[in-house]
C-alpha cells in the first residue's frame, strides 16, 4: 500500500459520513476541504503512528495542512 | 492544524466574564461546572489558590478558548487540569494545543509547591490522551463508565455511542515521594508496572490484616448529574467492614452508576481491605498517584449495564494493557 493510500484511509475511516474517496485530492485541505478538526486531527495522528510506525510530535501536525503536505511529510519520516 | 494567531492570558477580575461566553458557545446555560458563568466565584476561586485558569483571545479581541487547573484530591498539593473548552468557531485551528502547553508552563512557573498533575482524559476519542502523553504524562488509571455520555452536548465527544463514557488517567509527577507504600499481592506486578513510569517508589507486600482498634477516615465526592461517587479512604480502621457496607447500602439509595474507592497506599491493612472490597465485587481501577501525599489504589465496581470493552478508544499499548487486566480482574471478581 502506498503512503497516499494509507494518508486516504486514514482519513476516510476519521470522516467516513462527511466525505467520499472523491474528495480525496493531493491538493485538497484538511481543514478547509475535509473540514479536520482538533479531534480529527488527533485521531489522524493516533492512526498515523500506528500505520507508519512512528511518533509524531505534536508541532508536526501544523505541517500537515494537504493530503500532499501529509503524504511528503510521512514519506520524509519513513525515510528517516 | 492551521497555526493561529492568539493571545493566552491568565483569568483576572477584568475578563473573568469571557469565561462564561466560551461555554455558552458550546454548551449553551448547560455546562454542569456552574463557576465557570459565575465572574465573581471564579475571581474568589483564583484568589484563594485553588483555581488557575487561561483565557485564549483571537487577534481581534475575540474570546476564542479556556483552559484551568484545579484542587480535586485529597491531596492538596496536587492539581487537575481540565474544562478546556474552545468556541466552535476556532475549533479547526491549533488552539487547544497552545492553551495545554500554556497552562502547564504557567502552572510549572506560578504555583511554588505542586507534587504533580493529572488529567482524566475521555476515552470516546483520543485527543486529551494523546495531548497527555505528548506533554510527559503517564497513564496510572482507567475509571470505567464514570461519566453519563447523554451529558456531551456534542455528539462527537461520544463518538463510541455509549450510555457512558469511561476516563483515563494520566499523572506527571513533580516531587518525590519519600514514605514506603504497600501493595496487595495480586496487584503488585500491575502496581510496579504503573510505578515504573513514575519516580521511584518504595513498596512492600501488604501482609497486615485488618486493624483492631483504628476508626476509617473517608473522604467523599458525589457527582449526582453523573451519577458518579468517589470516595478516598485515608486510614483503614476496624470498622472496615461496616463501613463498604454502608457505602454499598448509600450507592444503591443514590442509584449511582460508578462507584469508586480510592484507598491510601500507605495503609499497611490495604492488602485485607481490598480482599473485602473484591468479595463485594469491586475490582481493580489502577493508581492515582500522590493522591493523599502517597498514591491512592483505584477500586471501582459499576452498576449500569454490560461494559463495552472495545468501545474505550485508548491511544497507549499500556493503557490497553491496562483495560485488559482490568476485565479480567472483573471478570474474576464476578465468577465469570
Amino acid at each position: 500500500m502506498t503512503t497516499m493510500e494509507k494518508v486516504c484511509g486514514i482519513i476516510l475511516k476519521i470522516k467516513k459520513k462527511d466525505i467520499s474517496a472523491a474528495d480525496l485530492k493531493l491538493e485538497a485541505s484538511l481543514v478547509d476541504d475535509l473540514k479536520l478538526d482538533s479531534l480529527d486531527f488527533a485521531e489522524m495522528l493516533v492512526l498515523a503512528e500506528e500505520a507508519f510506525s512512528i511518533e509524531i510530535p505534536l508541532d508536526d501536525a501544523n505541517r500537515l495542512t494537504t493530503i500532499g503536505a501529509a503524504v511528503e511529510y510521512f514519506d520524509k519520516r519513513i525515510a528517516g | 492544524m492551521p497555526e493561529g494567531q492568539f493571545h493566552i492570558v491568565p483569568v483576572d477580575v477584568t475578563n473573568a466574564h469571557h469565561v462564561g461566553t466560551v461555554f455558552r458557545s458550546i454548551y449553551g446555560e448547560d455546562f454542569p461546572v456552574r463557576d465557570v458563568y459565575e465572574p465573581g466565584t471564579l475571581c474568589r476561586e483564583i484568589e484563594s489558590g485553588r483555581l488557575i485558569s487561561l483565557l485564549a483571545f483571537d487577534m481581534n479581541g475575540q474570546t476564542a478558548g479556556y483552559a484551568s487547573m484545579y484542587k480535586t484530591a485529597p491531596n492538596p498539593r496536587l492539581w487537575e487540569a481540565g474544562n478546556l473548552a474552545v468556541v466552535p468557531a476556532y475549533k479547526y485551528t491549533d488552539i487547544s494545543l497552545r492553551l495545554i502547553r500554556f497552562l502547564f508552563n504557567f502552572a510549572a512557573n506560578s504555583i511554588t509547591i505542586i507534587d504533580g498533575i493529572f488529567v482524566e482524559a475521555v476515552c470516546s476519542h483520543y485527543f486529551t490522551q494523546v495531548n497527555a502523553v505528548k506533554n510527559g504524562m503517564v497513564d496510572c488509571a482507567l475509571e470505567l463508565d464514570q461519566l453519563d455520555g447523554e451529558s456531551f452536548k456534542d455528539e462527537r465527544n461520544n463518538k463510541a455511542g455509549t450510555a457512558r463514557v469511561s476516563c483515563a488517567l494520566y499523572f506527571r509527577e513533580l516531587t518525590d515521594l519519600s514514605e514506603a507504600e504497600f501493595v496487595p499481592a495480586r496487584y503488585n506486578e500491575i502496581l510496579r508496572q504503573i510505578a515504573g513510569s513514575l519516580r521511584p517508589r518504595i513498596l512492600f507486600p501488604s501482609i497486615d490484616s485488618l486493624p483492631t482498634d483504628e476508626k476509617t477516615i473517608l473522604e467523599e465526592k458525589y457527582y449526582a448529574s453523573a451519577r458518579t461517587w468517589k470516595t478516598a479512604i485515608q486510614a483503614i480502621g476496624s470498622d472496615w467492614t461496616v463501613v463498604v457496607e454502608d457505602i454499598l447500602d448509600k450507592a444503591g439509595q443514590r442509584q449511582v452508576m460508578s462507584l469508586q474507592v480510592t484507598v491510601n497506599m500507605a495503609c499497611p491493612h490495604i492488602g485485607s481491605a481490598v480482599d473485602l472490597l473484591r468479595k463485594k465485587g469491586f475490582f481493580f481501577g489502577g493508581m492515582f498517584p500522590r493522591w493523599f501525599g502517597t498514591d491512592g489504589l483505584l477500586m471501582q465496581k459499576l452498576f449500569g449495564s454490560e461494559r463495552e470493552y472495545e468501545k474505550i478508544k485508548l491511544y497507549t499499548p499500556f493503557s490497553r494493557e491496562l483495560l485488559a487486566f482490568i476485565k479480567s480482574d472483573c471478570e474474576a471478581v464476578r465468577g465469570v
